[in-house]
């Protein structure tokens, strides 16, 4: 196996050193040509000179070219100009992660792993605050949102970012980041209406005093749901399964008493001050499936269901500058949800209060370390299908981090070694260390490698759930339903990951540059299911959850990006991924078949086409192949979206936005499909 | 909410029509005169422009100048190849004088220097730099965000993928410079907080 992977790694070296010179040949041709358009700059008045768009080519749009991990950053220029009306339709932007619409409300959304709607492995942290739910190990997609106009950018980290972030970052981070409110002076009211979706957004910005600004913003939307794909039921009116009505309203602020990144004087003081309610109320009427086994219908034809989730939170953060090499941020949110949806219903608060010091050491030593407390208090209203026991629960998760990126050489040679500690009351204390080396030959040339370990704490319905679940299993018989349920594990062992990672950046001109990575993780005491008892042929069924598997995973993923010239831009992604993991024991072969841990696809590709046709108007294509699911029997598609938009006046921008083009509809991970749609939007700045 | 989005769903179609429609006659009706083609530069072509103004419109104390025909020096503290591209200002003429960029790696580099250009996120070495820019008449220029709060004179900054920048009055008072009314109308100022 890992002579298999040596050789795969090996392969893909030779491959890019083969490939190098026809690049750099066509590149500098290029180059040349954005050299030969380029006016003398110094005939400009400074009023004119204000008006030039800048081609940042040391910005380096999505790149982060001195990280010793695989990381993307999505610009906001890029969240515009993708169409993307939600925040995991825009983690498509982004290389190696897989996105799939379920339903109308929910996605999965995953990174180097086996996806499912509960993305297990996956830490999602908006500016600071984490949306990992413990009680699935996962991200409720359907409430995380904000006004789209207000993300600053998202940054996406690929392989595990336990060292800094703590448990359940095994596979990434995405960390969702929103603009300071300095940058978010004025109105901005943004109307979108089309034949899938409605949205308004609301945001207007000030100052109070001469350091402090503030925003308020409020957003709804209505959203229609997804069609079956053809010869799935049908509801009343005869469409297949189509309802109209998901609405989403939430209302916010965000308060900051300094510009972003501004660097202040010793003893200077900054603080962020944000919060947040929201509402959603979703009717479907659909056909219900099996809670633990997605593809098994219950057969008890199309029933409907009201869901309903709401929440709030509330976040500080104090930043203190001790001396411009040493500052401190002390952070502290609380956050609330509730949920209420066809399986299951229940509350969770969190309290978390955080604090890291950043300092610099003997001029080379880089050391930020940190200290970690969280409350999380849950509720669950138990029903015949769904349990917990206990059904309330409190939870005190410790932690502390440390790490010392160490500049063996300046701009030459770093090292990064880090470690988290962190204590949680079922399976202990967690240590997950990472080692990370940079070395930059070049200034055009990066080359990192790590080995970092990660773990995944065992979810609060892995722990102490009971599933009841009743589906037709036709192979056994066609009419009866077979009863299986499951039962928590309370002495579960925590998931175990440890990965090797190697990439490399180049960038051969100012306007081309490539980023790739290269990785193996190897997992250990993956939680599966266990067969404990059963009456075949109908059952009941026990199973119950044990750390019984291992697995693997190896890929590649690629980032390039190309400024054809200086109103043109070109984007692409590939990703390969391939995972194994082991059988779970589930004696029973009918069972067997339907225990699986989730399905990604081998291969992703996107492509981006970014016109400035004018400075006013701008045209922009994305063209993209996703692999198919032959689990969950999705086909593989390609799709695409086109975005035309038009400013008439600095503080107006229309546009029209054709999304998933090529097909009328296409199934992403369920039997329903997402369809064509085309919407039109109004940006209004005032 | 539920009823605003009964609203909605009742005029979707109809707003729906009316947007796209009015998109289309937007742009076909669209006035000639915007193909002019869009007018772009790479980020150090166009703060190349940026520069040369800022010679133009600062003056010097006598002092800064032993001879009345001296170069104008612009010491280049950089570690972005990108900013290489200042050194397009080398030998063009100003009020009379010759620009001359030197790298800063070059001795004296900023014992002669008027301009200080300082082309790096590093704040540590931005704050070393203003240390030894201190108290000589030095026009000191970076991008760095804060590098006015740091006591800098003049910060580019970027919004909706065009320059801006940032003018310290008082740093450059300090440093003995005198600005221009034109410089200072497009500048955003900065006062430092006064004791």
């Amino acid at each position: 196996m890992r002579a298999s992977v040596l050789i795969f790694i090996n392969m893909l070296v030779m491959a890019w050193i083969s490939v190098l010179p026809p690049i750099c040949g066509i590149s500098v041709a290029a180059d040349d040509q954005v050299q030969s358009e380029t006016p003398d700059f110094t005939k400009f008045s400074l009023e004119e000179l204000k008006n030039v768009e800048i081609i940042s080519a040391s910005k380096r749009p999505g790149i982060v070219w001195d990280a010793a991990s695989a990381v993307y950053v999505i610009t906001k220029e890029q969240i515009r100009r993708s169409g993307a009306t939600s925040i995991p339709e825009v983690l498509r932007l982004s290389p190696g992660v897989h996105v799939a619409r379920i339903s109308a409300t929910e996605w999965a959304v995953n990174i180097r792993g086996l996806n499912n709607q509960f993305a297990e492995n996956l830490l999602v942290l908006m500016d600071g605050r984490s949306v990992y739910t413990h009680v699935f190990s996962g991200v409720f997609w359907d409430v995380q949102d904000t006004v789209m106009e207000d993300i600053e950018r998202i940054e996406v980290v690929r392989g595990p970012g336990a060292a800094l972030w703590g448990s359940n970052a095994v596979n990434g981070v995405i960390n969702i980041i929103t603009k300071n409110a300095h940058e978010t002076q004025g109105g901005e009211a943004v109307a979108l209406v089309g034949n899938e979706e409605q949205i308004a957004s609301l945001r207007y910005g000030g100052t109070l005093g001469r350091q402090t600004s503030y925003r308020a913003y409020g957003k709804f939307f209505n959203r229609g749901d997804l069609n079956s794909v053809a010869g799935g039921l049908e509801d009343a009116t005869g469409n297949p399964q189509s309802s109209d009505n998901w609405r989403s309203g939430r209302a916010g602020f965000r308060l900051d008493t300094a510009p972003v990144n501004d660097v202040p004087v010793a003893g200077a003081n900054t603080f962020n001050l944000q919060g947040e309610a929201y509402r959603n109320r979703y009717n479907k009427e659909f056909e219900r499936r099996s809670i633990l086994f997605p593809t098994a219908p219950t057969g008890q034809g199309l029933q409907k269901d009201d869901s309903e989730a709401s929440g709030f939170y509330l976040l500080g953060r104090w930043q203190h500058t001790l001396s411009p090499a040493s500052q401190t941020a002390l952070q502290f949110y609380f956050d609330h949800g509730e949920k209420d949806y066809d399986p299951a219903s229940g509350k969770v608060n969190t309290a978390d209060l955080d604090f890291q010091h950043d300092l610099t050491v003997a001029k080379n030593h880089d050391i930020v370390w940190g200290l970690q407390y969280r409350f999380i208090s849950d509720e669950f209203r138990n029903s015949p299908n769904f349990s917990m026991d206990p059904q309330d629960l409190n939870q005190n998760l410790w932690s502390a981090f440390i790490q010392d990126q160490i500049h063996l050489a300046p701009d030459l040679l770093t090292l990064t070694l880090g470690s988290k500690f962190e204590h949680n009351e079922f399976t202990g204390l967690e240590i997950q260390p990472s080692l990370r080396l940079m070395y930059t030959p070049y200034r055009q040339l990066a080359l990192w490698t790590a080995v970092s370990r990660a773990v995944r704490v065992p979810s609060r319905l892995e722990l102490h759930g009971r599933i009841s679940d009743q589906f037709l299993l036709p192979v056994v018989d066609p009419n009866v339903p077979v009863v299986v349920n499951v039962q928590g594990n309370a002495d579960l062992d925590s998931e175990k990951l440890t990965a090797y990672e190697f990439g490399l950046r180049l960038m051969p001109t100012q306007s081309l540059w490539f980023d790739t990575a290269l990785f193996y993780n190897d997992y250990d005491d993956l939680i599966g299911l266990e067969q404990i008892s059963g009456t075949p042929p109908t059952g009941p069924y026990e199973l119950a959850y044990a750390n019984n598997a291992t697995g693997r995973a190896y890929g590649v993923e690629i980032a390039a990006d190309w400024q054809v010239m200086p109103n043109w831009r070109l984007a692409g992604t590939y990703t390969y991924l391939n995972t194994q993991i082991d059988k779970n024991l589930v004696a029973d072969p009918n069972i067997a078949e339907l225990v699986s841990r989730g399905v990604n696809p081998r291969n992703v590709v996107s492509i981006r086409s970014y016109l400035n046709v004018t400075p006013q108007i701008d045209f922009d294509a994305a063209l993209r192949f996703v692999g198919s699911l032959p689990e969950r029997n999705i086909d593989s598609y390609t799709n695409m979206d086109v975005r035309l938009a038009w400013r008439p006046f600095p503080k107006l921008e229309l546009s029209l936005v054709g999304q998933n083009l090529l097909e009328e509809g296409h199934a992403e991970f369920s039997t329903l499909e997402v369809q064509r749609s085309v919407y039109g939007k109004i940006d209004w700045h005032f | 909410m539920a009823a605003l989005s009964g609203k909605w769903h009742t005029r979707k179609i109809g707003v729906a029509r009316v947007a796209v429609s009015l998109l289309f006659c937007l742009l076909i009706f669209r006035p000639a005169a915007v193909w002019g083609g869009p007018l772009t530069g790479t980020e150090y072509d166009v703060k190349t422009g940026f520069i040369y103004n800022f010679a133009n419109f600062v003056s010097w104390p006598p002092a800064a100048f032993k001879d009345k025909g001296d170069d104008l020096v612009l010491c280049l503290a950089s570690d972005t190849p990108a900013a290489d591209a200042l050194f397009k200002l080398n030998d063009q003429t100003i009020r009379g004088r010759k620009i001359k960029v030197i790298p800063y790696s070059q001795e004296s580099c900023l014992d002669a220097s008027h301009i200080l250009y300082i082309a790096t996120q590093d704040k540590n070495l931005v704050q070393k730099l203003l240390g030894i820019a201190r108290k000589r008449n030095i026009l000191t220029i970076g991008e760095i965000e804060g590098f006015t709060q740091m006591g800098g004179v003049i910060n580019f900054f970027e919004e909706q993928n065009r320059l801006r920048f940032k003018v310290n009055i008082d740093a450059a008072k300090r440093a003995g410079l005198t600005m221009s009314s034109q410089l200072l109308g497009s500048a955003q100022i900065y006062r430092e907080e006064h004791k």
